[in-house]
């Protein structure tokens, strides 16, 4: 006798064997995460428009690589993966071009915007930006995108006591530089 | 973990929320990313069947080419006596390399040839496959596509283009490397796309290049013509763009590169399509790589695009 739920779990494993097209899985991935990716990117390079560029781009990259990609939840750390090296990509360009100063995000809100909160909170995210490429991916990639130390590790092609050291020692030089303000 | 950790990590937390939601992708993303996907994958088309006869070649090598060449660098007396090809002794070089007796009727390339039946595809900067299978390695610049990247832009816009690549993204079988310009804009040029001849080989063919803000329509087949048409769209931002450019790169050996250019015979204004029609000058033999740029008032590339053109 064929229960409910035993009909249940044979369609979804009809469902999960079916192949899924790369416009199809390109379609669903874009649904649920590219504006999580491009903020994430955005976190990384302070440019909406850059990050976008630097979402899309990775997107294209994996609709080529599907074939070999298949899994959604292998999609999703391919597409973090590409993010970061993308934006990393990006940020070695900008350094190289010492004058090329970041552009700030159009709709971030003006320094006499705020109360002393938020004040506070713009002197966090600028002294993340201070932060080495590595310690600030692992700051972002922890506490924005809340991957685990193994993620993270995957993502950015560490081992995780990398993670680990990079994540400790960019707290520590963040409070640092934030009481040396203060 | 002290209290003073844990409010630093939980006010980092909040700064990384509220800055992000500040960040409102627009809409069109998908649209953006499927038009790539799908122009990418047409110019990608056009060098699977290649792949294919190449695997086949490589095929054929591996199974007569490479047997031949174990028994050659082997002892070659007693142990060829030994598995009777003794009685052969008065046949070519290729019919003592093969371990079987029946298999000398067959029609085998010797070994050491480069496969001549891949022929026909545009394989910058080879003469075709064949040619690029063989010379792989012969000279370092052309297995880094970073290096190559630069230079097929520069053979077609000029030589002294000011441009730089970007570290090439490589998957061991396709490579893309971003080029940009060398100046304070850092304004990305073009995307190029390579791709690695055979998995075991280090040689790299330029399969396309691309931009957003100047598209390409396919080419027609130009072999055995003496001019080809090409057209294409440039986004109204780039407003200050008057001019579309267009070259032919037809290989003519291995380093050297037949160029011609020629502006646009229309550019209509109101949706920023343009067409051109390169002469060649004489009939086309050979697939070639069409591609189209746009300059700054000082002369600069701006954006680049290329496809192949056979």
């Amino acid at each position: 006798m064929v229960t409910r739920r035993d009909a249940r779990d044979a369609s979804t494993d009809t469902a999960a064997e079916a192949p899924v097209t790369a416009d199809a899985a390109l379609t669903e991935l874009y649904t649920a995460h590219y504006r999580k990716l491009v903020r994430i990117a955005a976190m990384l390079l302070d440019d909406t428009g850059l990050s976008e560029e630097v979402v899309q781009d990775a997107y294209v990259r994996m609709h080529a690589a599907w074939r070999r990609i298949r899994e959604p939840a292998a999609a999703e750390a391919y597409l973090r993966t590409a993010v970061v090296n993308l934006a990393r990509s990006r940020m070695r360009r900008r350094l190289v071009a010492q004058k090329h100063a970041p552009k700030p995000m159009p709709d971030a809100p003006s320094a006499e915007h705020g109360a002393l909160e938020s004040l506070e909170r713009d002197r966090v995210i600028a002294a993340l930006h201070s932060l080495p490429r590595r310690q600030r991916e692992c700051l972002v990639l922890r506490y924005y995108a809340d991957l685990s130390e193994a993620q993270i590790a995957e993502t950015m092609g560490i081992s995780a006591g990398a993670v680990k050291s990079h994540a400790s020692r960019g707290m520590a030089a963040m409070r640092a530089r934030l009481e040396e303000e203060s | 973990m002290s209290k003073d950790d844990q409010d630093l990590e939980a006010l980092l937390r909040q700064a990384l929320r509220e800055r992000a939601d500040l960040v409102q992708p627009t809409g069109d993303g998908l649209a953006k990313i499927q038009e790539r996907a799908a122009r990418r994958h047409r110019r990608m088309a056009w060098l699977r069947p290649s792949i294919a006869a190449v695997a086949a070649a490589l095929a054929v090598l591996a199974a007569v080419g490479i047997p031949a060449l174990v028994n050659r660098s082997g002892p070659s007396g007693q142990d060829a006596a030994s598995q009777g090809l003794g009685s052969h002794s008065a046949a070519t070089p290729r019919a003592k390399a093969t371990p079987r007796k029946t298999t000398p009727k067959t029609a085998a390339p010797s070994p050491g040839a480069t496969p001549n039946r891949v022929q026909g595809v545009p394989a910058w900067p080879y003469r075709d496959s064949a040619d690029a299978m063989a010379s792989a390695g012969a000279n370092s610049e052309l297995t880094d596509p970073a290096t190559l990247a630069v230079k097929f832009v520069k053979a077609f816009v000029s030589l002294d283009a000011n441009i730089t690549p970007e570290p090439a993204v490589d998957n061991g079988k396709i490579a893309t490397v971003q080029i940009v310009r060398s100046d304070l804009s850092q304004r990305p040029v073009c995307t190029v796309q390579l791709q690695r001849i055979s998995p075991n080989s280090r040689a790299y063919v330029v399969t396309a290049a691309e931009t957003d803000k100047l598209t390409m329509k396919p080419v027609e087949p130009i072999e055995g013509s003496t001019s080809v048409r090409v057209a294409g769209t440039v986004q109204p931002t780039t407003a200050t763009v008057n001019t579309v450019y267009s070259g032919l790169l037809l290989p003519n050996g291995s380093t050297n590169a037949k160029r011609v250019a020629a502006q646009p015979t229309d550019l209509n204004p109101q949706n920023r399509t343009w067409s051109i029609t390169v002469n060649t000058q004489q009939q086309v033999t050979r697939p070639g790589i069409v591609a189209a740029w746009t300059v700054d008032l000082k002369g600069d590339v701006l954006d680049f695009a290329a496809q192949p053109a056979d």
